[in-house]
């Protein structure tokens, strides 16, 4: 009985198979001739059975399991792009609710094809996707916790460079890669308290305008792109679009080698 | 590791998504909540995809998108995080003695596998609940992820000997509320 006491000590870790051999060994003898010992072993080896057969086990939802593996995809595909610092050249950190995206001129054929989409069909896409995001069908496939890094990760996706606003009442979430028409637009997810923004990428032609220009309008939110010289940052949001107007004017201007036609280059 | 981005893609995947579930059900435990469970798998999936090339071959793989999700869910959720409830549970659950479950569970008709595990059910679940939290983890990581002790012990950042102490207290445990609850439906040692 003493022997038992000893054994019975070590049944978990020998069930479990967590011992030496030798101990293992002594303890295999010692289970075979008794037969209290080996009750005890067949219960804990139940007890594991059932565990391992009742426990519950929830299945990843599809969505999920779609979204980390375009993730994983995208960021296989991400080039090492150059540490530029964000700080050194984001003197508009302390500007307040800011919008903006900057977009240096072609430096690749990856980015969207212009030719390929038209305001209507766009419009149309980037309206029902906010909605998605709304509802909360649609999540980002990359997640990030500041703006410079998810511009950085857009930038090397499509070898141009991408800054991407930081917002005092909104916070970045991530980023998802949309195909619209064969063109890979980047959608930025951000999130306030109550209300959540999406931003689009889009190379398209659009009409020159200094302003904002609404594409779609719907009961709760809208569509507007802001242009830039060779693309249109689409925002979609149920806030009064022109508070950005300005901002996204002088944004323009932080951007080395910008060729739009903004008001800062003519100074 | 040194390979092709596509040629990691494949392989990160062969290696690694087979335990998505796996992580998921310990995220939803670390976070007790749907939502930031499956932020928190996102997260781990792409540490673990940015850090592959950290990765031993040979060396358990899910064990260590276990310990990325849990070294995460700390820095993330740190504040927010439950912290694990100790009850006077915790003092009771190595008192029971192993052979008396054995009278219950080898009872005629309990014998058979099936009957077995199929008279609990959502009853293990439930109990499983009851025990304490740290305990309730090492025990699932033990018996339903297969993980060895010092796996465990990696992934929960405690000793082993703190490993081993709560897999055999909690199956304790376990063993004394389902043998209640067999006891309760007629198999009892009284019948």
């Amino acid at each position: 009985m003493d022997d038992c006491i000893r054994y019975q000590e070590k049944l978990h870790e020998w069930v479990d198979q967590e011992l030496d051999l030798p101990i293992s060994e002594d303890i295999d003898l010692h289970v075979s001739r008794c037969p209290h010992c080996a009750d005890t072993a067949k219960g804990i080896r139940h007890m594991k059975e059932l565990v391992k057969c009742k426990a519950f086990r929830p299945e990843v939802p599809q969505r999920l399991r779609g979204n980390i593996e375009q993730m994983i995809n995208l960021e296989s595909r991400r080039k090492i792009v150059s540490r530029w610092s964000g700080r050194s050249i984001l003197p508009l950190a302390s500007t307040a609710a800011l919008i903006l995206v900057f977009v240096f001129p072609i430096l690749s054929d990856n980015f969207s094809k212009p030719s390929s989409l038209d305001a209507s069909v766009i419009s149309d896409y980037v309206f029902n996707s906010h909605l998605r995001s709304l509802n909360g069908d649609d999540k980002p496939s990359a997640l990030f916790e500041c703006p410079i890094q998810a511009g950085q990760f857009i930038s090397g996706v499509f070898d141009r460079q991408v800054k991407l606003p930081v917002l005092d009442t909104f916070s970045i979430w991530g980023v998802s890669m949309e195909t619209i028409d064969g063109s890979e637009i980047p959608k930025v997810f951000y999130r306030g308290e109550e209300q959540h923004i999406s931003l689009f990428l889009v190379c398209m032609p659009h009409v020159p305008s200094k302003g904002i220009h609404p594409l779609k309008q719907g009961s709760n939110f809208g569509i507007y792109c802001f242009p830039g010289s060779d693309f249109c940052c689409l925002l979609a949001t149920s806030e009064q679009p022109a508070q950005y107007h300005n901002v996204i004017s002088s944004c323009h201007c932080e951007v080395e080698n910008c060729t739009s036609q903004c008001e800062c280059h003519s100074k | 590791m040194d390979m092709g981005a596509e040629d990691k893609k494949l392989a990160f995947e062969e290696v690694f998504m087979p335990f998505i579930d796996d992580v998921f059900r310990f995220s939803l435990g670390l976070t007790r909540n749907r939502t930031q469970a499956e932020d928190l798998v996102q997260d781990t999936f792409l540490k673990a995809f940015k850090a592959f090339g950290s990765f031993r071959a040979g060396s358990n793989a899910k064990s260590w998108l276990f310990r990325i999700c849990k070294n995460h869910f700390i820095d993330k959720y740190r504040v927010k995080a439950r912290r694990p409830v100790h009850q006077t549970l915790v003092d009771g659950v190595s008192s029971v003695s192993p052979r008396r479950s054995i009278e219950v569970f080898e009872r005629e008709g309990i014998e058979n596998e099936d009957t077995f595990l199929d008279l609990f059910g959502d009853e293990v679940n439930r109990f499983l609940r009851e025990l304490p939290e740290d305990f309730r983890k090492a025990l699932l990581l033990c018996d339903l992820d297969g993980l060895r002790y010092d796996e465990i012990a990696d992934v929960l950042d405690v000793p082993v000997g703190t490993v081993r102490s709560r897999i055999s207290r909690a199956r304790a445990f376990l063993r004394e509320r389902l043998e209640s609850y067999a006891t309760e439906l007629g198999y009892g040692r009284d019948q």
